[in-house]
């Protein structure tokens, strides 16, 4: 069913509405969650989690983009549980995520305390400037947890090209930073 | 600050960016169909922008296209009009968005000369149109999706101009704030898109005339872009496209029917054709039964946990036949033989067989099914094996399409249907 059907049955409060959302992106929802908490109980009720806070927000959402609507609430879900954990249970993949991101902070921010919303914004003004390619391949990185081999498969590219590209993109977001005075 | 805040802060991301980084597909070295296959088309969109301007007696203040190449002027298709001035701005997309229709109770018909008359007004005496419009038949009743259209703007050279009673879709998203420009009076949002494959140009237009959406589209250059021009000035000066003419007639077999499993399996045409069990554990995600102009297909999918299994029953159309193989044949089938990215590692020849290659149900063998097995590095997921493939059984197709099965459960489940 198409995205617009599916927000029009939210609207109807006809909970079909959920069965269709799951069966267009259930399965992609549930990887994300998965591929962020490792574990797939908690990626199923982040799915559930999503369908539901899907369900009390469309109306009077009406998202122009339904799945990267879903998408970020699934990925707001992950983080909460992740949150919620202690942090040496963690997963391999998102430790080696978070420690790449860890390489584009300037020293001088390292101990400044921000409001996430804040970096978020901060993101999209970084993200803007980015070549098409290279902001694909850092959110899919960064964003969906891809795997290097994914994001170039997905791109076209080379391994090589992608690590080497995500390399100078971080280094592109640390200067960002820098540039920005970082006086948030 | 530390990187988990990064990547926290990563969730405020505005959702246009995660929608193109979800369906964009980035500019290949070079043509290929495997592409094409593989991922659905694409296209978007960022700003640098050339004004182009469509005019009649008079050059715009402060605009001189001797000294600027990168303006145009052309005159309004109707040379006799009132002599009015507009300044088009193409904004450059550098990539394309993919978008999948999905319409309800689909069925599709040729516009005749009266109704080509009656959406296209003038233009309709003027050129050459061939035009379909979509639509969809559900419970509410049937309701015009949208119309696509082909006119030869000049001798040999055709525009699309998509119209339709809804927003379409664009697949041209510009990454800044789009800057429309007016035409008669109607706001018109215009871009190009250069294709780095073949050295071609796309120019586009998107407008609303009084609640009907119009998208155009031209290939080629100079000369294309200004007569796209003048087919904007053309469409505007006519008014918006009468929808109540069209007299759509739906097909007497027309099916899109969500079933339970127990309806696939009694499904008269397909339903022998599953397999007698499918693995323990699996509960039915979805089954569909669909019947249009085209189609005519039983589709379930399954899943347990991360482990999925879809499985599509058709008649083998005369479109697949190229892709039948011998399972001697494994250069057309045998993926251990590409490495990734296999648009570049797969001969263009055998991009279409290799990407789903079909076997006959009496060659099929073990060995093959292993050589189509994939595997995925996907950190999150256990079941990272996957198979692609098709299966005739006489005239029958069935496209499987698994994750996390192993070979020797798909082969038995196959030969259950012998």
């Amino acid at each position: 069913m198409e995205d617009s059907n599916i927000i029009a049955l939210f609207w109807k409060r006809d909970e079909h509405a959920i069965a269709e959302t799951q069966m267009a992106y259930g399965r992609k929802l549930k990887q994300l969650a998965l591929r962020i908490l490792k574990n797939q109980a908690d990626a199923e009720e982040c799915e559930n989690d999503t369908y539901l806070k899907a369900w009390n927000t469309i109306p009077p959402q009406s998202p122009q983009y339904f799945y990267a609507y879903l998408a970020k609430i699934c990925r707001f879900a992950a983080f909460g549980k992740l949150d919620a954990q202690n942090a040496q249970k963690r997963k391999a993949v998102m430790v080696e995520l978070t420690a790449e991101m860890e390489l584009c902070i300037p020293s001088t921010a390292y101990e400044k305390s921000l409001e996430q919303e804040e970096i978020g914004r901060q993101l999209n003004a970084f993200l803007a400037e980015l070549s098409e390619e290279n902001r694909l391949m850092f959110l899919r990185r960064y964003w969906f947890a891809d795997s290097i081999r994914e994001i170039a498969q997905r791109c076209g590219s080379s391994e090589s090209k992608v690590k080497t590209a995500l390399f100078r993109t971080r280094n592109k977001l640390k200067s960002y930073f820098e540039r920005e005075g970082f006086s948030l | 600050m530390k990187g988990q805040d990064l990547m926290t802060g990563l969730n405020f991301v505005d959702e246009k960016f995660i929608h193109e980084a979800e369906h964009k597909t980035l500019p290949k070295t070079r043509s290929s169909a495997w592409r094409i296959i593989g991922t659905a088309a694409a296209c978007l969109a960022v700003v640098a922008s050339s004004v182009w301007l469509l005019h009649g007696a008079q050059t715009p203040i402060g605009t001189d296209p001797e000294k600027n190449p990168g303006q145009s002027q052309v005159s309004p298709g109707d040379h006799t009009g009132p002599t009015q001035q507009y300044d088009v701005t193409f904004q450059q997309a550098t990539s394309q968005l993919s978008n999948d229709l999905a319409i309800n109770g689909h069925f599709w018909q040729e516009l005749s000369a009266e109704e080509a008359e009656g959406v296209f007004h003038a233009l309709a005496q003027k050129h050459e149109i061939s035009a379909t419009a979509h639509f969809s038949n559900t419970e509410a009743g049937i309701s015009l999706y949208h119309i696509e259209s082909s006119i030869e703007v000049t001798k040999g050279v055709f525009a699309s101009v998509t119209v339709s009673p809804n927003e379409i879709a664009t697949c041209y998203v510009l990454e800044g704030t789009p800057t429309p420009s007016k035409v008669n009076g109607i706001a018109v949002s215009a871009g190009y898109f250069n294709h780095t494959n073949n050295n071609k140009t796309i120019y586009y237009a998107e407008f609303e005339i009084d609640g009907v959406f119009y998208r155009t589209e031209i290939t080629g250059g100079e000369a294309e872009k200004e007569a796209l021009l003048e087919l904007i000035d053309a469409i505007t000066q006519g008014g918006k496209a009468d929808l109540s003419c069209l007299q759509p007639l739906p097909p007497s077999e027309l099916r899109n029917d969500t079933l339970t499993l127990q309806q696939a399996y009694e499904d008269e045409m397909f339903g022998s054709y599953l397999p007698l069990s499918f693995p323990s554990g699996y509960s039915l995600n979805g089954a569909y039964r669909l019947m249009n102009q085209t189609s005519d297909t039983l589709v379930v999918s399954l899943s347990e946990g991360y482990h999925d299994i879809r499985w599509q029953v058709s008649l083998l159309a005369e479109r697949d036949k190229a892709r039948i193989t011998s399972t001697q044949d494994s250069e057309n089938y045998n993926l251990e033989l590409y490495p990734i990215p296999r648009f570049d590692s797969v001969p263009e020849a055998l991009q279409e067989i290799v990407n789903n290659p079909i076997f006959l149900i009496d060659d099929l063998t073990i060995d093959a099914i292993n050589m189509r097995l994939d595997t995925s590095d996907d950190p999150g997921t256990t079941a990272n094996e996957t198979l692609n493939f098709s299966v005739l059984y006489g005239d029958v197709l069935v496209e499987v399409s698994t994750q996390g099965i192993s070979s020797e459960t798909l082969y038995d489940m196959l030969l259950s249907l012998k």
